[in-house]
């Protein structure tokens, strides 16, 4: 009779002590979460404009040598020309201000038949009247929105907020980090929006 | 649009690229501060974070419904 009661309190206070650590642990589980999705946002849209003003891809790819690289890849040698002609379906087209890179206009002639993407240095063809369906990137960049964009931010933000969730503590964090969500994306806006001011100035 | 000049229409849709990015950074935050039960110190950066996604899904859907009818300009 004794042994049982003993085992029912030991059995007790061991009950009571996963119930006191559910708790603990869940909120601790929220701590880091909230730690994380926090440093996330900001992360990402910080470098998400930093990342757009200086026109870094997420891929670099190279034509000439038929090679997809990781990040921002200069042209090695042995990999031919750096530049890229694209098909453009119109007659004459306007420099496009967004992106950063250097585009310049040349005569359709100069792209092989049949070719829709072909590697010519732009330097052969300087001094072309504008006014054309080809356009060339300055250096061969993979040139799509969806990987200069959005995709280029999100992995080292979320690297960059994991590691933080980890080290950082989730006070420190709690008290820094929560204005820092909305003025973050605002500002990174202002910054973007006035290198578009171009479109509203002309 | 290039072709017709129209900048501003060019311009705000490109501007809509931007917003969207940013509102699908803040996603994650946005999903943990609306989780039940609701925390009432976060009360005040939901509000605002809230009312920025609202803006960038309005501006999205009208920048991109422009864009979208200018396609009848001129035809």
């Amino acid at each position: 009779m004794t042994r049982t009661v003993d085992v029912d309190e030991r059995s007790s206070q061991f009950d009571s002590s996963h119930a006191i650590d559910g708790p603990a642990s869940a909120t601790q589980t929220r701590a880091k979460v909230r730690t994380f999705v926090f440093t996330f946002g900001i992360a990402f849209t910080l470098l998400y404009t930093v990342l757009e003003r200086l026109n870094w891809p997420l891929f670099t790819y190279q034509p000439a040598a038929g090679k997809l690289y990781f990040w921002l890849h200069r042209p090695l040698s042995g990999e031919g020309p750096a530049h890229v002609l694209v098909w453009l379906d119109r007659k004459c087209r306007h420099r496009r201000v967004r992106g950063g890179l250097d585009r310049y206009d040349y005569f359709r002639s100069v792209a092989p038949p049949g070719d829709r993407f072909l590697l010519r240095p732009g330097r052969a063809l300087a001094g072309r009247p504008c006014c054309t369906e080809i356009y060339i990137t300055g250096w061969a960049t993979f040139d799509a929105d969806f990987l200069d964009s959005v995709w280029v931010a999100a992995p080292p933000a979320f690297v960059g907020a994991a590691a933080i969730t980890y080290f950082v503590p989730p006070r420190l964090a709690e008290r820094a980090w929560t204005s820092w969500l909305l003025i973050v994306p605002i500002a990174g806006l202002v910054v973007l929006g006035n290198s578009l001011l171009i479109y509203f100035v002309r | 649009m290039e072709q017709l000049r129209h900048w501003w229409t060019l311009g705000a849709f490109e501007f809509k690229e931007h917003i969207i990015a940013m509102g699908i950074g803040l996603l994650p935050a946005y999903w943990y501060l609306w989780r039940q039960p609701l925390s009432e110190e976060d009360a005040g950066v939901r509000r605002w974070l809230t009312v920025f996604l609202a803006v960038t899904v309005w501006y999205a859907f009208g920048a991109g419904h422009v864009a979208n009818d200018f396609r009848g300009i001129g035809s």
